[in-house]
């Protein structure tokens, strides 16, 4: 290496002048230039590169238009080997521009498995005794260097799932499918313990709620007509036609238990046992929802599938609380509030232990703006109705409507962050390609190779 | 469909999607995509979208490559990928189709480019998510084992959509309901090869019996080894992947991703066991929530 002359400075002789791709790689990826000697070291990442024989990614410009599109292509989160962010500090939506050119446009020799990628290094040193050559591949490493060398790749940075279809009755339906079904255990609990005001609330709940939900079900449907459908068959694999069956079942516990519970019609023969079946069917109907989120390949929802469900149990308690705090005078409300403080707590708990407990490039869906705020909100509205409903929703009523209140906002905004996230998360290929490609790297074995 | 006189070993039903059409169950069909042979012309987009009559979807232009269809949707069974890459000089070679590109210098001319071409599908997986997560029945196991979609059943629930591994069915707006690749459900009933198939100039997309296109496809790839195109490796055959095999596999030169296929794709049943468990705790902290809260609430 050493009978090389130095890079004849930060532009390779052979890159035009005007192409500007070229020199956001070659301002970025400047400093490299000088330590050469010291053999090729990725500037980011600071794993050696390959050496000369690679060829330049910035040899010829890709085509116009690469560089503007692709806002899904994040290189903090690109670096399969290191969990380290390429880009520094920077968090994964601001690094650089530099491997969205490389998306779709990487030279060949990147592309092949590790051995195949070692023995081109070894070819590629022998040429060296080639000065005007090894000048060219030398300009050509220290832009290279500026490629992170276990990059997940992907189609021109596109979407590999699809992203789901579902539009704002899905969310809202999690919410009210959770509070009613919460709140048919909680109008169980109260009823057969003793305490009919606030079996009364809490049955009332889940008899709003109850109804509200398929209608939104039906509403979200492409042929609304055929909601029928989901009814012909039972299939134990897909948590819609389960949850369907047990939203029915719900409906119909529900339904005739609240109307025990406040019109005392039907009788007590009838009403017992429908409260009691209420209670059964009720958590079911709220965590189900967490099992329809987690059996898609959407990264954000399925690689949540432990905590979900917790989170979605934990905004039920918390929005069923909530609401039958509201509703109930103070002094029947004592284990409406108990609910409501230990769901709102439950839930956000539960929720920053999801998002933790993701893989980087796909908890990074959680701080899309898009998200943040809701998410964000959620948080603060569910610590602060329970704070609200813990501290003072005993003494005054006004103060448990608010609370109340905040516990429901918390939960509904907890179930749009959830659902807008997966969005976010499906349309980053990123998020789909890198942790495959990390399981297929740990492997060891290709699933794909021959043989 | 047979060329040439191949052993062939049936699957096994019990590795099979489907067992229950007894004797009216036919050989596993399914397409070979031999992405080596692709000359990118699109006959098989054309093709599907003639014979199946699937409505346009607009006049795209990607800004790119030539591919100007960009995914697989409600309105695109079939789509041709397009990449472009670098080769190092000392590689061209290797790669059948490499060319120089035409306005390097020829004393410049180090480096090449190559295409990659692909014609992408629906992967009639052997464990579709799609038909796993459909609530109406309407997504089905056919007895060839492709997966098929009954336009009457569908009601639009979109479940499948984000379901899907691969992103391949969608629901399509004016209609709302979901569509995709039948393997042309109507065509090879009647012993007839699907659109697309017969369409291919090069036979890129080979259509059969399954068992035989697997033994075909293993010695296209040691073929292409043998000629030095070490890179070529087959995507989706193997049955003990994460979808357990696909009914449409592929030749690829490359890593999946680069094609835009997700290199490691598992059904969402796999999981379900896990979700479910999780959400069975997750129910009984509820009940556990609400008689801690009552009983407190007697207590006082
Ligand atoms: S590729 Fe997608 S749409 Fe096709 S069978 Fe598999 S899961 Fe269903």
């Amino acid at each position: 290496m050493s009978t090389v002359p130095p890079h004849e400075g930060p532009q390779g002789p052979d890159e035009p002048e005007d192409d500007p791709i070229a020199a956001a790689l070659r301002s970025a990826g400047g400093t490299r230039t000088g330590s050469d000697t010291a053999g090729p070291v990725d500037a980011t990442t600071g794993k050696p590169v390959a050496p000369a024989g690679q060829a330049p990614i910035t040899g010829r410009a890709p085509a116009p238009g690469i560089e503007g599109r692709d806002p899904a292509m994040k290189t903090g989160d690109v670096d399969a080997d290191s969990p380290q962010k390429a880009g520094g500090d920077d968090g994964p939506q601001k690094a650089g521009d530099a491997p969205k050119v490389s998306s779709g446009h990487r030279e060949i020799r990147t592309a092949r498995p590790e051995k195949e990628r070692s023995h081109g290094r070894g070819s590629g040193g022998g040429r060296t005794g080639d000065p005007g050559r090894s000048k060219r591949r030398r300009g050509g490493k220290a832009e290279r260097s500026m490629v992170p060398d276990a990059e997940p790749r992907s189609y021109y940075g596109r979407q590999v799932v699809k992203t789901p279809v579902w539009t704002w009755e899905v969310p809202w339906y999690f919410f009210t499918g959770g509070m009613a079904g919460a709140s048919a255990l909680l109008a169980t609990g109260a009823r057969f313990t003793g305490n009919v005001r606030l079996g009364q609330s809490a049955s009332a709940v889940a008899l709003v709620g109850t109804a509200v939900s398929p209608v939104l079900l039906i509403m979200d449907l492409g042929r609304p007509a055929r909601f029928l459908n989901m009814l012909r068959v039972f299939k134990i694999t897909s948590p819609m036609s389960v949850g369907t069956w047990g939203l029915s079942l719900l409906g119909g516990s529900a339904g005739a238990a609240a109307g025990w519970q406040l019109l005392n019609f039907p009788p007590a023969i009838i009403g017992v046992p429908s409260q009691a079946a209420a209670g059964v069917f009720g958590p079911f109907v709220s965590v189900y929802t967490a099992v329809l989120l987690t059996t898609t390949a959407t990264p954000v929802w399925t690689e949540a599938r432990r905590t979900m469900p917790f989170v979605f149990a934990g905004s039920s308690l918390a929005s069923a609380g909530g609401a039958a705090t509201a509703l109930t005078p103070v002094a029947h409300a004592a284990p409406a509030r108990a609910m409501g403080v230990a769901g709102g707590l439950l839930e956000t708990l539960a929720s920053t232990v999801m998002e933790r407990r993701l893989d980087h490039r796909i908890a990074a869906s959680y701080e899309h703006p898009t998200v943040r705020p809701l998410n964000l909100a959620a948080k603060a509205c569910a610590l602060g109705g329970a704070a609200v409903v813990g501290l003072a929703g005993h003494r005054s009523r006004p103060a448990a409507v608010a609370g109340g209140a905040l516990l429901m906002a918390g939960s509904a905004l907890e179930r749009w962050a959830i659902f807008k996230a997966g969005k976010v998360s499906a349309e980053d290929p990123i998020q789909t390609i890198g942790p495959q490609r990390d399981r297929v790297n740990a492997r060891g074995t290709d699933a794909v190779a021959p043989e | 469909m047979s060329t040439s006189p191949l052993s062939i070993t049936h699957t096994p039903p019990a590795n099979r999607g489907s067992v229950s059409y007894g004797e009216e169950q036919q050989p596993r069909k399914g397409f070979f995509t031999d992405t080596s042979l692709c000359i990118g012309c699109k006959a098989c987009e054309i093709a599907c979208k003639e014979w199946n009559h699937v409505p346009a979807d607009g006049q795209h232009f990607s800004g790119e490559s030539l591919d100007n269809t960009n995914a697989l949707g409600a309105n695109t069974w079939r789509h041709v990928a397009f990449i472009e890459q670098k080769v190092p000089a000392d590689e061209m070679d290797l790669v059948g189709r490499a060319q120089l590109s035409p306005d390097v210098p020829l004393e410049d001319a180090v480096d090449g480019m190559r295409w990659l071409m692909s014609s992408d599908v629906c992967k009639h997986c052997t464990h579709a998510a799609c038909v796993d997560v459909c609530p109406t029945g309407a997504l089905f196991r056919t007895e060839f084992d492709t997966v098929v979609v009954q336009q009457d059943i569908c009601n639009g629930c979109g479940y499948c959509v984000p379901a899907c591994p691969f992103g391949v069915i969608d629901r399509r707006k004016e209609d709302g309901r979901a569509w995709k690749c039948t393997l042309c459900y109507d065509r090879i009933g009647d012993d007839q090869t699907p659109a697309c198939a017969k369409a291919c100039p090069t036979q890129s997309i080979q259509y059969g019996d399954l068992d035989e296109l697997r033994v075909r496809a293993g010695e296209r790839v040691e073929a292409l080894h043998e000629r030095g195109v070490d890179q070529a490796r087959l995507y989706l055959h193997d049955e003990s992947d994460g979808i357990k095999g696909a009914g449409a596999f592929f030749l690829l030169l490359d890593d999946p991703e680069v094609y835009g296929f997700p290199p490691d794709p598992v059904d969402t049943a796999h999981h379900l066991g896990e979700s479910w468990r999780a959400a069975g705790m997750a129910g009984l902290t509820m009940v556990g929530v609400v008689a801690g809260a009552v009983a407190w609430g007697l207590r006082r």
